[in-house]
């Protein structure tokens, strides 16, 4: 699969602080990659190294193959983009911002502009001052201004931030639809888990400047992590009883005397047995899946907001 | 390099800055005049000359309100990139850092000369208006050179303003700094070291009856040297600087 956005060992110091940490990203065409993590984990300074606003104080970018700090012009032309909050001129209408980035650009099509404006919904307020805008609309109007000259890869800080439920509803299907019918690869950042789950076909998590973890969400879902959780009156008695007699090592100790047992779970009938034998009691057996939430709120240690 | 000129032309529309820059400009021209009416109503045997109010008008832009009024847009056409939050998006069009100020400059460059040239033409409004006296052609084509020539001087003034604007993204610093170099002026108006100090080598170079007393030659390495220098710093600082 063609790698649109590669980066090795990205690292971004300041004072001496490692604020982007040897992060590798993989990007493949044609997915939706939600970068995860909560806020000053290290998103907006790896997406600015990506655009080249912010030089990296190691490792390497390659987007769309090439080296990107050689060949940065060539690769910017092809990407459109959003950082934090969309930078507009407020005393001019959305269609005379736009038209900035256009004549910039050099944009040849005729509507460019009129279609990328219907395709965020904002054609009937084109001639509106962007200074009379509500967030909603800016981010939207900083959508249309990315997908203006149709970008292969959209890179997207935050999208949502700050938007009311309906504007976040109203950009997350813009996204979706981009995905969809402009095959656009669109690398999007957000410290709002269920919106990447809803959106992403893959997630990268970052967390004080590492990369802990970059997964499929088909895989992710795969493995499920299906688990059985066990009541018992001695959880170190039982936890040593799991490790000796059946060899299971990929399980959890909870407060309350719980212990969650993520494989071998067709032996659990032996191990109840087992574990009444050695007289512990036995409260409660359920089997039950570990939701993408708990997941990754352990993997960040907290914070990742569902 | 046309685009970004025309884009930077685009982002005045509807700005309120280039109304308040020529209300600033008139500030020189108006004061003047009632300065010269006031002086006339108490010396009635005196006349009211065009000359004079060429000369005062220039005199009050040169020694006051130029180095601050050219500040004020030199600060607002960087800054509310930086303000505004536009810089990111221009920076990744991609548009090129050092094209990004030369475009500034060659606006700015248009917008100081339309400051003077109101300023001249007030001068003229006004004091026809009033009934001033003594106008002639070569007086016309004299103080317009006079007025273009010190825009210029002023102009090279403002890379200076421009690495202060940059390093401290805000409107405050560059402000002071232009008070601050102002004041210098007044300080150093009648000094013969006025030569050496780049903020008075207008004044120097334009104001009639200023004893030259060193070569002027220095006060044009003087002032041209800060150009290219504080130019070229702005280049690399702009250029390595990392936009978070």
């Amino acid at each position: 699969m063609e790698k649109i956005i590669k980066a090795i060992n990205l690292t971004k110091q300041y004072d001496s602080v490692n604020v982007v940490d040897n992060i590798n990203l993989n990007v493949n065409r044609g997915e939706i990659y939600g970068f995860l993590g909560r806020n000053g984990a290290g998103k907006t300074t790896t997406i600015s190294m990506l655009l080249g606003l912010i030089k990296p104080s190691g490792g390497a970018i390659q987007i769309f193959g090439k080296d990107f700090f050689t060949n940065k012009n060539e690769i910017l032309k092809r990407i459109g983009s959003t950082i934090e909050f969309s930078g507009f001129y407020k005393n001019l209408s959305a269609l005379e911002n736009l038209k900035i980035n256009a004549r910039l650009i050099g944009i040849k099509k005729k509507d460019a502009i009129k279609e990328a404006l219907n395709i965020v919904g904002l054609d009937q307020e084109r001639d509106k001052k962007v200074g009379n805008y509500s967030l909603g609309m800016k981010q939207r109007l900083g959508i249309a201004r990315a997908i203006l000259h149709d970008p292969e890869l959209l890179i997207l800080d935050e999208p949502t931030n700050g938007l009311d439920p309906v504007g976040i509803k109203e950009v997350r299907s813009l996204i979706k639809t981009l995905a969809e019918n402009k095959q656009i690869t669109i690398f999007m950042s957000s410290h709002i888990l269920s919106e990447v789950q809803q959106l992403a076909t893959k997630v990268g998590v970052i967390h004080e400047g590492k990369l802990l973890e970059e997964v499929n969400f088909a895989k992710l879902r795969k493995n499920n992590r299906k688990y059985i959780e066990i009541d018992v009156s001695n959880d170190g008695k039982t936890a040593h009883i799991l490790e000796d007699k059946f060899s299971i090592e990929d399980y959890e100790v909870y407060p309350n005397n719980k212990i969650r047992i993520y494989n071998k779970h067709d032996k659990i009938g032996s191990i109840n047995k087992k574990l009444v034998e050695k007289d512990i009691e036995v409260t409660g057996i359920k089997m039950s899946e570990d939701n993408l939430e708990d997941y990754f709120v352990k993997l960040t240690g907290g914070e990742i907001v569902g | 390099m046309g685009n970004l000129i025309y884009t930077e032309l685009i982002k005045m529309k509807r700005s309120k800055m280039f109304l308040i820059s020529l209300l600033g400009a008139l500030v020189s021209p108006v004061l003047t005049f009632f300065m010269l009416i006031g002086y006339n109503n108490q010396n009635p045997d005196t006349i009211l000359s065009f000359k004079s109010f060429f000369s005062q008008t220039h005199l009050f832009i040169v020694f006051i309100i130029g180095n601050m009024l050219f500040a004020l847009i030199t600060t607002y056409i960087f800054n509310r990139e930086f303000e505004e939050d536009t810089l990111k998006n221009l920076l990744t069009i991609p548009v090129g850092r050092i094209k990004l100020i030369i475009s500034k400059l060659v606006v700015l460059f248009g917008w100081i000369q339309i400051i003077l040239i109101f300023a001249f033409i007030s001068v003229f409004i006004l004091g026809s208006i009033a009934g001033f006296e003594g106008i002639n052609m070569s007086m016309i084509v004299n103080y317009i050179q006079k007025y273009i020539f010190t825009g210029l001087l002023l102009y090279l003034l403002i890379p200076s303003i421009i690495l202060i604007t940059i390093l401290f993204k805000n409107y405050v610093p560059p402000l002071a700094f232009s008070i601050f170099v102002t004041m210098g002026v007044v300080i150093f108006g009648q000094s013969k070291y006025l030569a050496f100090y780049p903020w008075g080598i207008p004044v120097l170079m334009t104001v009639d009856g200023q004893s030259i007393v060193y070569p002027i030659i220095y006060s044009w390495l003087i002032i041209g040297g800060l150009f290219v220098i504080s130019l070229l710093i702005n280049f690399i600082h702009f250029k390595n600087k990392d936009l978070n």
